[in-house]
């Protein structure tokens, strides 16, 4: 009972308030309950306990390195998702809504957007197949009642072994300063601070590596270009 | 006319007094502060003492709120909406971002999760008023001038989102002269998102980003399920300086990160808002809608 005015008589109000709470269950138990006209008190210590006894459900994309936050309208469910971890999610994520079709969005492009892979399990929980890498994120919109047809997200299976990109990359200066430094080329990709003059190695701004290269042979729908480790404040 | 009206973060350092304080704290606590000003000033029984300090804390608490309840009415009176940042208030957060039309939180440097209850606040409150937006002071004194990438702002915007921000405003782009020579003009706190910060070309793919997610995380009404009670009290009534920026205690803030990192969707919920919720068909109502489920309580059982 907080403050210190009428303080007795707050503390008698409460103290009766207090009494028509009665807890049932043995002490020591984790939660005890307490009805009171149509609801319920849980009191514990483990609020998770708590959590499950009230049959709240959680999101345990959690567990995977994924943190979320959630919105809802009439048709379903918006998630936006991203991968926190450090690990890539590739797989089966179960959901703490229920679906039956659910629509993947990429915002970093204008219309990359598909179908999801979408199944129950055994439990009857809603479950999306998700790739998220490290720091990737995306919108999920989930639909409660309908199966919405189009495209299908388009996930990535890896159909033959990286091929390196390698040759001469040309290393020119676009904007920046104090000045821009002359372009130079060079066959090891590092950064320029390491490969240029001492122009090179007081600038800051935009640099361009360029390189050409031919198509790998390997047969497949599609390619990943893959950057590497993207140095921005050379240590 | 302004689109809104904007508070910054509360900065009033050492403000702890307004002409009328006596006149009010008796109107709003009952009794005679003049009578326990030793205990005000720490002297006397630690109960005593902290059930003073409280009762003050909670004043100057009332005494903010009002304040930013009158600066949105004059807004309204203006044609015009508020937008606060109720952080940094020696007072309850979450009534104090839920005064104002657009509640907006802050990052400052890089972002950790265990800020998460600090920044839920201004989500929760836009969601317990059935406010669209909830917004952000984004990317403040993020890295270093010149060593913010685009996936450093990435990230801090993801953060935001997590938290519940729907609305990000960029801090920021400095003013430079068009004749100063490179790099331009800095600003102390501020990531150089402007022309010649290195960003600048990049920034409005960057933006598109944004604009698609916010224009999900715009649209329906957030859908958590548990009301965490926020009990300010615990935070007010104890012994120690005066003025407590920012009160948050310790259970709460622990209770909170257990909901965030065990992948449970919650508000948080003050003692304005449980006073208000309504119980209709199994689901808890407020003035902003509904939720499907329970809430949970965080509170000192001491009387």
């Amino acid at each position: 009972m907080p403050g210190l005015g009428n303080l007795e008589k707050r503390r008698a109000e409460h103290r009766e308030i207090i009494s028509s709470v009665k807890l049932t269950g043995k002490t020591g138990e984790a939660v005890q309950r307490a009805g009171i006209g149509k609801g319920v008190f849980l009191v514990g210590t483990d609020l998770e306990a708590m959590l499950r006894e009230a049959g709240v459900s959680r999101e345990t994309g959690v567990d995977l390195g994924l943190q979320f936050v959630r919105r809802a309208d009439s048709r379903g469910h918006i998630y936006f998702l991203a991968n926190r971890g450090e690990r890539m999610v590739d797989g089966f994520v179960t959901l703490g809504v229920s679906a039956k079709s659910a629509a993947i969005f990429d915002p970093r492009f204008e219309s990359r957007i598909g179908m999801a892979a979408v199944r129950k399990d055994t439990g009857g929980s809603t479950q999306v197949y998700l790739q998220l890498q490290p720091g990737e994120s995306c919108i999920l919109r989930t639909f409660a009642k309908e199966v919405v047809e189009g495209p299908q997200w388009q996930y990535l299976q890896w159909s033959g072994a990286a091929c390196a990109v390698a040759g001469t990359w040309k290393v020119g200066f676009v904007e920046g300063g104090p000045e821009l430094p002359a372009g130079f080329q060079t066959k090891e990709l590092e950064s320029w601070t390491k490969l240029g003059g001492s122009e090179a190695i007081c600038f800051a701004g935009t640099g361009r590596y360029t390189i050409e290269f031919d198509q790998p042979t390997v047969a497949a729908d599609d390619w990943l270009l893959d950057l590497g480790k993207v140095v921005t404040v050379p240590v | 006319m302004p689109r809104s009206y904007f508070h910054d973060s509360f900065e009033y350092y050492g403000a702890q007094w307004t002409e009328d304080f006596f006149k009010e704290f008796q109107a709003r606590r009952g009794y005679d502060l003049r009578l326990q000003l030793p205990a005000l000033l720490g002297e006397g029984p630690e109960e005593m003492v902290s059930r003073v300090k409280g009762d003050y804390r909670e004043t100057i608490s009332d005494l903010h709120l009002a304040f930013i309840q009158r600066w949105t009415a004059w807004a309204h009176g203006h044609g015009s909406i508020s937008r606060n940042q109720a952080h940094g208030a020696p007072g309850n957060l979450l009534d104090i971002y839920a005064a104002a039309d657009i509640p907006e939180t802050e990052i400052f440097g890089a972002t950790e999760e265990k800020n998460i209850p600090l920044n839920k606040f201004s989500s929760s409150a836009a969601h317990l008023t059935g406010r669209k937006l909830a917004s952000s002071e984004s990317f403040t004194w993020l890295t270093e001038h010149f060593q913010t990438s685009l996936s450093d702002v990435k990230q801090a915007a993801d953060y935001l989102f997590l938290s519940g921000v729907n609305h990000i405003f960029f801090h920021g782009i400095p003013y430079s002269p068009a004749d100063a020579p490179w790099p331009g003009w800095q600003f102390y706190a501020s990531v150089n998102f402007g022309p010649q910060g290195g960003l600048w070309h990049e920034l409005p793919e960057f933006n598109k980003y944004v604009t698609r997610c916010q224009s999900m995380l715009q649209s329906g009404m957030s859908a958590n399920d548990v009301l965490l009670y926020f009990p300010v009290y615990d935070a007010w009534q104890t012994p120690g300086n005066l003025i407590l920026p920012n009160p948050l205690p310790k259970a709460f803030t622990s209770a909170a990160l257990t909901l965030w990192e065990r992948g449970y969707a919650f508000d948080q919920l003050s003692d304005q808002f449980l006073a208000k919720a309504r119980c209709v068909d199994g689901r808890i109502m407020l003035p902003g809608g509904g939720l499907p489920c329970c809430g949970g309580a965080e509170m000192r059982s001491d009387a």
